[in-house]
């Protein structure tokens, strides 16, 4: 499989990689795996937030 | 499902017996889990009542579903399940999350690892449950699966968990991890992480 | 996945291992609910601000989630406010749940912990037991009168 990303998401995949010490393959990797999860968790009916974790202030997540 | 050769010790002579660590649970280990594990962990729960132990002195994982468990993980590929079975019995339950938490040590700061969610070992193998130990050696080849899928991942061994209290002393004495302490977002539990060079040190005979 | 594990590795480190517990893990699990969440010995005086939320939950079979919708707070922070008698619920989270519950705001943020207690007997014990999202069980006769007891005291409080 060949992927196709813009030079921005290819800058994106590349500063990922370097700040996680991973390799480009396993970001793609880890992101689907989040994906999958966050999607699994929208179809149970249940939200995604997010949390300041100073302010305590939440803010939902949505997927499309 | 692959299976690797692996030992387990007896306890008390610490007899090596050939035991094997299945990278998935099979509804045949969750048949081996219901029609084992949890009819004593039942009876423990029944003893405890009936003794009116404080309920904060129980072993905190009686109640775990490992049915619901592998059932919820099955369908997700961020979730790896491995179980260690010995002389046809279910000896041990590991299910690791590959993108639930990033590392918290300073030096590994942000960095991806394997977290392992939950692992138990059989009630037969409790001193606290069973009061007396058959096999021992289910933890470290648990935390040595984990090392091991860290490493195949990219994350090269790093691993975290939240101690049942009862525990705490294997995973900081036994295995060498770093000790975080509480996580106050995990009922408390404290919190341990392998950095890349403890898992390598773990993987060397002591 | 296979691993390679050599009998020299392990039996440098299993001797270790015996007489000690592995357990490791969440103790909010998906699985078969807990026992009772409140201990026999609780009365209206000694319940907790979260073991109140748990009975009032319980008598309506609602999950953790369900009630979270219902008080548009998130499961973690109901999880947390039921587990943990340390913790210190939002004052936003509290005025819900007294909606949700049609309680006296005024009686539940004290027993919250959140405002001065005009009266000792709404003071709080600390009383730990586990809590899971699952949980609906019907109340035992036990909880349905210490649930009515607290409701009592709530009320009376708020209107002396």
């Amino acid at each position: 499989m060949t992927l196709n990303l813009t030079d921005a998401e290819m800058a994106a995949l590349e500063d990922l990689a370097a700040k996680k010490d991973l390799n480009k393959t396993v970001v793609i990797r880890q992101a689907l795996r989040l994906y999958q999860m966050v999607d699994q968790r929208l179809r149970e009916g249940k939200k995604v937030f997010i949390e300041d974790e100073m302010t305590k202030a939440k803010s939902e997540l949505m997927l499309l | 499902m692959e299976k690797s050769d692996i030992y387990l010790q007896r306890s008390g002579t610490r007899e090596d017996v050939d035991a094997e660590l299945w990278d998935d649970i099979s509804d045949l280990h969750l048949d081996l889990w219901r029609s084992t594990w949890v009819p004593m962990l039942d009876h423990t729960v029944r003893r405890l009542q009936s003794a009116a132990v404080p309920r904060e002195n129980w072993p905190q994982d009686l109640h775990w579903d490992w049915g619901k468990k592998t059932d919820w993980s099955r369908s997700l590929l961020t979730l790896q399940r491995f179980a260690i079975t010995c002389g046809g019995a279910l000896q041990g339950l590991t299910l690791v999350n590959l993108t639930k938490l990033t590392a918290r040590l300073p030096s590994q700061r942000g960095k991806d690892l394997a977290y392992i969610e939950f692992v138990s070992t059989a009630p037969w193998n409790r001193p606290e449950i069973a009061g007396v130990q058959q096999f021992h050696g289910i933890g470290i080849n648990m935390v040595r699966a984990a090392i091991e899928l860290s490493r195949n991942e990219g994350f090269h061994g790093r691993i975290g968990l939240h101690s049942l209290i009862q525990a705490a002393s294997f995973y900081s004495g036994t295995c060498g991890m770093s000790a975080l302490g509480p996580d106050r977002h995990y009922d408390d539990l404290d919190y341990f992480e392998m950095t890349p060079t403890q898992a390598d040190a773990f993987c060397r005979p002591a | 996945m296979k691993i390679n594990v050599t009998k020299e590795w392990f039996r440098s480190r299993a001797h270790l291992e015996e007489g000690h517990e592995i357990g490791a893990g969440s103790l909010r699990h998906i699985g078969k609910p807990a026992l009772h969440a409140v201990p026999a010995n609780a009365t209206a005086d000694n319940i907790t601000f979260g073991q109140t939320i748990s009975l009032m939950r319980r008598k309506r079979r609602w999950t953790i989630d369900r009630l979270a919708t219902a008080a548009e707070a998130t499961s973690d922070e109901l999880a947390e406010i039921e587990a943990n008698p340390e913790c210190v619920p939002e004052p936003s989270t509290v005025f819900s749940l007294a909606k949700v519950f049609k309680l006296p705001p005024k009686a539940l943020m004290q027993k919250a912990g959140l405002a001065d207690a005009a009266s000792s007997h709404l003071r709080e014990d600390s009383i730990r037991y586990a809590a899971c999202s699952e949980f609906k069980e019907p109340l035992s006769a036990d909880e349905e009168h210490v649930l009515q007891a607290v409701l009592k005291a709530m009320v009376e409080h708020t209107e002396a």
